[in-house]
């Protein structure tokens, strides 16, 4: 037995037929269909977890056990509009309209309407199927039907709203100080149920926190990007441990929702014993009151969550300066990875490894040879340790770093948060011409977690098939490293985004600032990872390309298309060449030889320039624009 | 809240170390001026304890440019030269700093010259400070703080709440040899703080 399955509420919208009310069923269809009707704790859910105000519609069942009424209040904050706005009559559009996509022309009523599917769908149900188990038969069609059809309404699938309104089931249920119990639903009115539910709303509170996870360690070398697995592994630990408080996530940031406030202790404890620090901003509202972005709702609390000491006797941590240094590195990894003759373990145990690299056994300073290329001596704390320790998971960067290649691109995609549903309601009150502001809810972000985290996924196919696989380190899903041999191969990254976003997400080319950023910073590879992480971490534009010491290149959204087409034209390399070379000395100098009219020949590549690129970037833009085509 | 002199202050190369480290690369610090640094400074030159001053530096294009120094340190015990390191540093320094005025340092002089951060044996660390103002006592505000400054002394630079910390750890010197690392403000630690000490954000 399944119990009262929450997911599975509004199953019968998958039909065309009143997806609550059986009364208002046609007469014969009913008939017909009654004999099949499921005797499940989930179709009690189904029927009566619905309670309009009797004003508007009457209805036989409504929530009179405590399962019926948490259902109810789950589903009403899972809705992508408040229930009240949405009572609205007229043809329903039974596509699933993604406001980051265009918009679906040919309207297909995908509904089950022929007796046998909607038998087959009853009888199917009467086996008391799990979620699970529901969406292996129904997941295509749970998509593609919008929660609600009312035109204007349907932005978000039936799908995310299932699942989350059974997040937020078990959330309310299972938090003990939301009680409610047989006796105060039973023998009521529809009248009181309806007003009890807005009574609980009101007096109901709940914490919605935004966390972002931060690394103690500052990384410099190859074996430090092993923090980027530990944040991986975090996070998947954070999703597993509250699968049903996050409604998004990003690879370094996640937002919850929790009924109880000391989960964010829980969480901060396990962020700090992987080496991390949070933070977070949250507000604990009434249930009617909370929205997705806790900084919008009354009173939100800044924090960084630490969990240090006032403290540290010398030596402190050279990696996270948040912690004493126990660890001698290189020799205590010498000590504990590797196997040594009894000599040389003698040797590294009372002698810095700099010192006795020529005192060393040659099988020894074989087994050795990867430590000896990086032979300067580090106190660490246990945590960077045991970090530096592991494993490289990322074998490639390694390969490259001992084989001195020069330059990397490290390429990021951040999605800012606020930007996003500022862009989101932007793009609604332009598509159905409302003239206040819409409210973005929860199922529309979790509708858009989906198809961001696809295209992510895209992103990551296309740069691995655009470029050799071998010279692609992917650290993150929103994160990669590429060996590059001229500057002018990131530009290609460019090509890849904006072909993506047109597939993906096109609507976000039309509105600045968008809620993606995309950026590259090209480097040396030795250059310290912890000043490329800055500048990632730093750039708050929609393209932002920085060459380290070189110059950095700003954009917004809607540039995009012409840095992609000029990315590909054919320009005269001496004149940029020359341009590169003239902004060395001085970018006045560079500014005056770009308008200079004396070469014939650079001028005119210059004031082509001027004409592609100058209504979309400025000047400094300009030359590091040129930089990238003309390597 | 006491009151501060404001000073300008102007290097050809300066190498604050940060200290974090990465084997043999030695970042520094690029925004601010650091308690531990500007105050250990100027108790060197003047001799007196009771110094307490933080600042920093000016985000203006041409003005506190990212260099590297490679260097060789040598173990004069053993006659031999260790790992080479690089050093990052500033070239053209311009920042401000703000000394909180008492008994003992009324008297500052107008401009002076003190010696800061590393490789001072080597031509780096001389900074010349000038005296601009001095700044009255004005309700604080909220806002990101451009410094850092140890927990323990915020009081006295007129920090009366902190909101959101960004925390790590400054060394406080305990005699000429000895010291230990003390929990402090770092930049962008959202703080209601002397107009001066911020950049206005977050409903401050």
């Amino acid at each position: 037995m399944n119990g009262l399955v929450p997911e599975l509420h509004d199953v019968l919208k998958l039909t065309d037929l009143h997806h609550y009310n059986i009364t208002k069923w046609d007469k014969d269809r009913y008939n017909l269909y009654s004999k099949y009707l499921p005797k499940t704790e989930t179709w009690r859910g189904v029927l009566s977890h619905h309670c309009p105000a009797p004003s508007w519609e009457q209805v036989d069942f409504y929530p009179t056990e405590p399962d019926t009424f948490f259902l109810a209040i789950a589903d009403n904050l899972a809705s992508s509009f408040s229930r009240p706005s949405a009572e609205e009559k007229g043809t329903g559009i039974f596509r699933t309209h993604k406001m980051w996509k265009h918009e679906i022309l040919e309207h297909t009523d995908v509904r089950l309407g022929e007796n046998k599917q909607i038998i087959d769908l009853l009888q199917f149900l009467a086996t008391d199927p799990s979620w699970t188990s529901f969406l292996e038969k129904y997941k295509g069609l749970l998509i593609q039907r919008p929660e609600d059809a009312h035109q204007g309404k349907n932005i978000t699938s039936l799908y995310t709203h299932c699942c989350l309104t059974g997040q937020f089931y078990r959330l309310l249920k299972g938090y003990p100080e939301f009680k409610v119990v047989t006796e105060d639903l039973q023998n009521k009115t529809q009248s009181e149920i309806y007003k009890l539910i807005g009574q609980k709303m009101s007096q109901w509170q709940l914490t919605i926190v935004r966390i972002k996870l931060h690394s103690f360690l500052n990384p410099f070398r190859a074996r430090d990007l092993n923090f980027l697995s530990e944040l991986e592994e975090l996070k998947n630990e954070l999703l597993n441990a509250y699968r049903d408080n996050i409604y998004f996530e990003t690879s370094d940031e996640i937002h919850l929702i929790l009924a109880e406030e000391q989960k964010i202790s829980d969480i901060t404890q396990i962020a700090r014993e992987k080496g991390f620090w949070i933070e977070m901003v949250k507000a604990r509202r009434p249930l009617y009151e909370i929205k997705p972005n806790p900084e919008t709702m009354k009173s939100p609390k800044y924090d960084n969550l630490y969990d240090l000491p006032p403290q540290i006797a010398p030596p402190i941590c050279s990696l996270c300066q948040a912690a004493k240094a126990t660890k001698d590195w290189p020799n205590d990894y010498i000590l504990s990875h590797r196997k040594l003759c009894s000599d040389c373990t003698e040797l590294i145990t009372n002698n810095p490894l700099a010192t006795v690299v020529e005192l060393l056994c040659e099988s020894d300073r074989e087994n050795l040879q990867d430590i000896l290329q990086e032979s300067a001596r580090e106190e660490l704390c246990e945590t960077c340790f045991n970090i530096r320790s592991k494993e490289p998971k990322l074998p490639k960067l390694g390969t490259w770093w001992y084989n001195q290649t020069s330059n990397v691109a490290w390429l990021k995609i951040k999605l800012n948060f606020d930007h996003l549903l500022s862009t989101l309601s932007h793009i609604y009150s332009s598509t159905f011409q409302t003239s206040s502001p819409t409210e973005i809810r929860f199922s529309v972000i979790r509708e858009f977690q989906d198809d961001y985290n696809e295209f992510l996924r895209s992103i990551q196919k296309d740069i691995l098939s655009s470029f050799n696989y071998e010279d692609v380190e992917v650290l993150l899903d929103d994160f990669f490293c590429l060996k590059i041999n001229r500057l002018g191969e990131s530009l290609k990254l460019l090509g890849i985004y904006y072909r993506l976003l047109q597939e993906f997400l096109p609507n976000f080319l039309k509105i600045t600032p968008s809620p993606l950023k995309f950026t590259i910073v090209c480097a040396n590879l030795k250059f310290p990872f912890s000043e490329v992480w800055r500048n990632i971490e730093k750039a708050d534009d929609d393209i932002y390309v920085s060459i380290v010491n070189r110059g950095t290149m700003q954009s917004t959204i809607t540039a995009l298309p012409a840095l992609v087409a000029n990315s590909s034209m054919k320009y005269r390399q001496s004149s940029l060449h020359k341009l590169a070379k003239v902004e060395e000395v001085s970018i006045k100098l560079a500014e005056l030889t770009f308008k200079d009219r004396s070469d014939k020949e650079d001028f005119s590549t210059y004031s082509k320039l001027d004409n592609e690129l100058r209504p979309v970037l400025d000047f400094r833009s300009i030359l590091t624009f040129t930089k990238l085509i003309e390597d | 809240m006491a009151a501060f002199i404001k000073y300008e202050l102007r290097s050809d190369a300066l190498c604050m170390g940060e200290r974090t480290k990465g084997g043999i690369f030695r970042p520094c610090v690029k925004t601010a001026i650091p308690y531990s640094q500007i105050s250990g400074a100027l108790r060197k030159k003047f001799g007196s304890v009771q110094i307490h001053a933080a600042g920093y530096l000016a985000e203006n294009n041409g003005c506190n440019r990212t260099n590297y120094f490679a260097y060789s340190p040598r173990d004069k015990a053993k006659s031999i030269s260790k790992v080479p390191i690089k050093l990052e540093f500033l070239s053209k320094v311009h920042g401000t700093v703000f000394v909180i005025v008492n008994d003992q340092i009324l008297n500052l002089p107008e401009r002076f010259e003190i010696y800061m951060g590393a490789l001072i044996s080597k031509g780096f660390g001389l900074c010349q400070l000038t005296k601009l103002a001095v700044l009255e006592e004005k309700p604080p505000i909220q806002g990101l703080l451009r410094t850092r400054i140890p927990l323990n002394r915020k009081e006295i630079f007129g920090i009366r709440n902190v909101l959101q910390p960004v925390y790590g750890y400054l060394f406080e010197p305990s005699s000429p040899t000895t010291g230990t690392y003390v929990l402090s403000l770092f930049e962008n630690s959202l703080v209601i703080a002397p107009e001066f000490l911020i950049y206005p954000k977050k409903g401050g």
